[in-house]
C-alpha cells in the first residue's frame, strides 16, 4: 500500500508546500497589512491583480507563468543564465503553490488586521509607544490567530495544488510529481487502489488545516463572548 | 505620594479641518483642571486629538510648558510617545489580550509615576489586577483606563468624555476617583463633557465649545449662563452616612457641614456616598418653611445669580457647601431676589440620588 512512490509524492508535497507557505507568509504578512491600512486605486489594483489566481482556471495561470519563465524569452533567459530554473523543476512547483496559495492567505490575514481596532494603537501611542512598539505589542498579537488560520489554510491549498504546478513543473517523479500529480497518473494508468491512499491523505490535510483555522477563530470569538456573559 | 507639580501653560492656536468640518480653536490656559463642554460633533475630541499628536493640525501652533509640540511654521510635529499627554478614552481602550495588571504596566517606563499599590488603594482595583478587560463592568473598564494613563506619568491629562458610556449610578461613583487622583498626583487634566453637573464638580473653569469656536468661562455661573439647552444640573457633593434610620425610611449623610435626610435604601452606616441633587429639585424659601413634607431645609445665602432664557440661575452658600438652584425668571422675580439675601434651599430626600461608594464591597459580602 505505502509504497515508496507515495511517500516520495507526500514527502515532496510537505516540502514543497512548506517552502511556499513560509514565502508567502513572510511576504504576504506585511503586505495584508498594508492592503488593510491603504485605501487607494493602487493598492486596490495590486491587490486585484494577486487575487486573480484565486477565480481565474489554474491552468491558465499556470500556463502564463509557464510563458514567464519559459527560457526562450527575456525573464527565463536571464534567470536560467543565472542558474536558476522553473519551469520542468521542483522551484517551479514551489512558484506555482505560492502563487495560487497566496491569493487565500492575503484574504485571510487581511480580515486578521481589519478585525483589530486601529484605535488601540492611538491608546498605545498615548502611553509612550512609538508605533513600531505600538504595532508589535498590540495589533500583532491581537491579529496572530487570524494569521496563523491563514498560514495553515494557504498550506493546504499549496498541498493541493495542481493545474498550474502541473503546467510550470510538470510531472517528474521524484522531482515534481507531488500528491495530486500522483493521484493523477494513478488514476490515468488505472492504480485506483493506490490513488486512494493519496486522496485519503489529501483530505486528511484539508481537514486538519480547517480545524486548525476553526480552532483559532473560535479561540478569539471565546475571549470576546466571555466578556459579554460576565459583564 | 508625588510632591505639587507646576502647573503647566498649555497654549495653542490652530486650524484643522475634519471632513467637511472645520475647527479653529484658540486658547492659552495654566489652570490644572479645565472642563471642556459642548453639544456633540462640536470637536472636542478633534481638539484633544490634536493637543495629543494623533491628528495634526494643517497650520498654527500647540505647546506645552513653553516647548512647542506643534509648530507649522517651523514644520515640527512632536509625535504622540514623545508629548508626554495622558489620553483616556470614551471607550476606554483597554488593550483585550492583557490582564488589567499588564494594561496598567504597559506605559510604565522608568519615570517617577504613580506606583501600582497606590493606584489600587486610590482607584479601588485590588481584586481586578488579573483580569481580562473583557470581564470588566465599563466603570470598573474606566477606572482601570485612568490608572493605566496615571502610570505612564503624564505631565497633562485629557478625559474625552470617560463617563459618557456609564449609568447615572456608576457615574457618580466614579467621579469622587477623579478628584482622588487630582488630590493625590496633581496631575493637570482637560475634562471633557457633555454633562455640566461633572464640569461644575472637577474643574475650576471650563472652555466652552459651539461650531468648532472656543470660549472661556468661568465656573460655574458663566457657563451656565451661556449655554443653551443644557441637561438638567446636579448639584453633585461627597458624603458620608452618619445614621440609618430603617423604621423611618431615611439615613442622614453629612456632606461637609451640612446634613441631608436621604432615602435610606441599601445605605449602611459609615458608608462613603456621592449625592446629587437636581437644581431643577431645589426650592428656595424666604422664610422658614413651616408645615412642609420636605426633610431638608438648608439655612443659605444668595451669592450670584445670572438668567438665561427662562431659567434664572442662582448660586446659593450654605456652610462651605455651594448649591445651585434653578428656578424660572418668573419665580425669582416675585421673590424679589437679590444677591446677598438670606434664604433657605428646600429639598425633598426622594428628590436626592445617592450613590454609595462601597456598593461593590456590599455585593462582595
Amino acid at each position: 500500500m505505502w509504497d515508496s512512490a507515495a511517500i516520495e509524492a507526500m514527502r515532496l508535497s510537505v516540502r514543497i508546500s512548506a517552502v511556499s507557505t513560509c514565502v508567502i507568509a513572510i511576504a504576504g504578512t506585511p503586505f495584508a497589512l498594508w492592503i488593510s491600512r491603504t485605501r487607494n486605486i493602487f493598492s486596490r489594483a495590486i491587490e486585484a491583480f494577486l487575487f486573480l489566481p484565486f477565480v481565474i482556471p489554474p491552468v491558465v495561470t499556470g500556463y502564463l507563468l509557464m510563458l514567464l519563465f519559459s527560457p526562450k524569452y527575456l525573464l527565463g533567459r536571464w534567470m536560467e543564465s543565472i542558474g536558476l530554473r522553473f519551469s520542468l523543476d521542483w522551484k517551479g512547483a514551489i512558484v506555482a503553490s505560492s502563487v495560487l496559495a497566496f491569493p487565500l492567505f492575503m484574504a485571510v490575514a487581511k480580515a486578521a488586521f481589519e478585525g483589530v481596532d486601529r484605535k488601540l494603537e492611538d491608546a498605545a501611542k498615548m502611553l509612550n509607544a512609538n508605533s513600531f512598539r505600538a504595532f508589535f505589542t498590540v495589533t500583532f498579537p491581537l491579529a496572530l490567530p487570524g494569521l496563523l488560520a491563514a498560514t495553515g489554510l494557504a498550506f493546504a491549498r499549496a498541498f493541493g495544488e495542481f493545474g498550474a504546478t502541473m503546467m510550470l513543473a510538470g510531472n517528474i517523479p521524484g522531482q515534481t510529481r507531488t500528491v495530486p500529480q500522483a493521484i493523477y497518473s494513478h488514476l490515468l494508468a488505472g492504480r485506483e487502489e493506490a490513488a486512494w491512499i493519496l486522496v485519503l491523505v489529501s483530505i486528511g490535510v484539508g481537514l486538519a488545516s480547517m480545524f486548525l483555522a476553526q480552532h483559532l477563530a473560535g479561540q478569539r470569538l471565546n475571549g470576546s463572548a466571555k466578556g459579554n456573559s460576565s459583564a | 505620594m508625588a510632591q505639587r507639580k507646576e502647573i503647566p501653560v498649555l497654549e495653542f492656536d490652530f486650524k484643522i479641518k475634519v471632513g467637511s468640518f472645520d475647527l479653529h480653536a484658540r486658547g492659552r490656559q495654566n489652570v490644572a483642571r479645565i472642563g471642556l463642554f459642548g453639544p456633540s460633533g462640536c470637536g472636542k475630541t478633534t481638539l484633544l486629538s490634536c493637543l495629543a499628536g494623533l491628528l495634526c493640525p494643517q497650520s498654527g501652533f500647540i505647546s506645552l510648558n513653553g516647548k512647542a509640540l506643534f509648530d507649522s511654521a517651523a514644520k515640527h510635529f512632536v509625535p504622540p510617545h514623545r508629548r508626554s499627554i495622558g489620553y483616556v478614552f470614551q471607550d476606554g481602550r483597554l488593550f483585550p489580550h492583557m490582564t488589567v495588571r499588564a494594561n496598567i504596566g504597559y506605559g510604565r517606563g522608568n519615570k517617577d509615576g504613580p506606583s501600582l499599590n497606590e493606584l489600587c488603594e486610590v482607584l479601588d482595583l485590588e481584586g481586578l489586577l488579573e483580569q481580562r478587560p473583557q470581564t470588566l463592568s465599563a466603570g470598573e473598564a474606566q477606572r482601570v483606563a485612568l490608572a493605566r494613563a496615571l502610570a505612564a506619568a503624564p505631565t497633562l491629562l485629557l478625559l474625552d468624555e470617560p463617563l459618557a458610556s456609564i449609568d447615572e449610578a456608576a457615574r457618580l461613583r466614579i467621579l469622587p476617583y477623579l478628584e482622588q487622583v487630582y488630590k493625590n498626583w496633581h496631575i493637570p487634566f482637560v475634562y471633557v463633557s457633555h454633562s455640566l453637573s461633572e464640569i461644575i464638580f472637577l474643574a475650576e473653569m471650563s472652555w466652552r465649545m459651539s461650531r468648532g469656536k472656543i470660549d472661556r468661562c468661568l465656573l460655574p455661573l458663566d457657563l451656565l449662563a451661556k449655554s443653551s439647552h443644557v441637561d438638567p444640573i446636579q448639584n453633585i457633593l461627597e458624603g458620608s452616612v452618619n445614621d440609618v434610620l430603617t423604621d423611618a425610611g431615611f439615613a442622614k449623610v453629612s456632606c461637609g457641614s451640612q446634613v441631608l435626610k436621604v432615602p435610606s435604601d441599601g445605605l449602611r452606616c459609615g458608608d462613603n456616598v456621592t449625592v446629587a441633587l437636581p437644581a431643577r429639585d431645589l426650592m428656595l424659601s424666604l422664610s422658614p418653611p413651616q408645615g412642609i413634607s420636605a426633610r431638608n431645609v438648608l439655612s443659605a445665602k444668595i451669592v450670584e445669580m445670572e438668567q438665561n432664557g427662562s431659567a434664572l440661575w442662582i448660586i446659593t452658600e450654605t456652610g462651605n457647601q455651594q448649591l445651585i438652584v434653578e428656578l424660572t425668571a418668573d419665580a425669582g422675580r416675585e421673590l424679589d431676589l437679590r444677591q446677598g439675601m438670606p434664604v433657605f434651599v428646600v429639598a425633598k430626600s426622594h428628590s436626592i440620588i445617592v450613590s454609595s461608594l462601597n456598593e461593590r464591597r456590599h455585593r462582595e459580602e
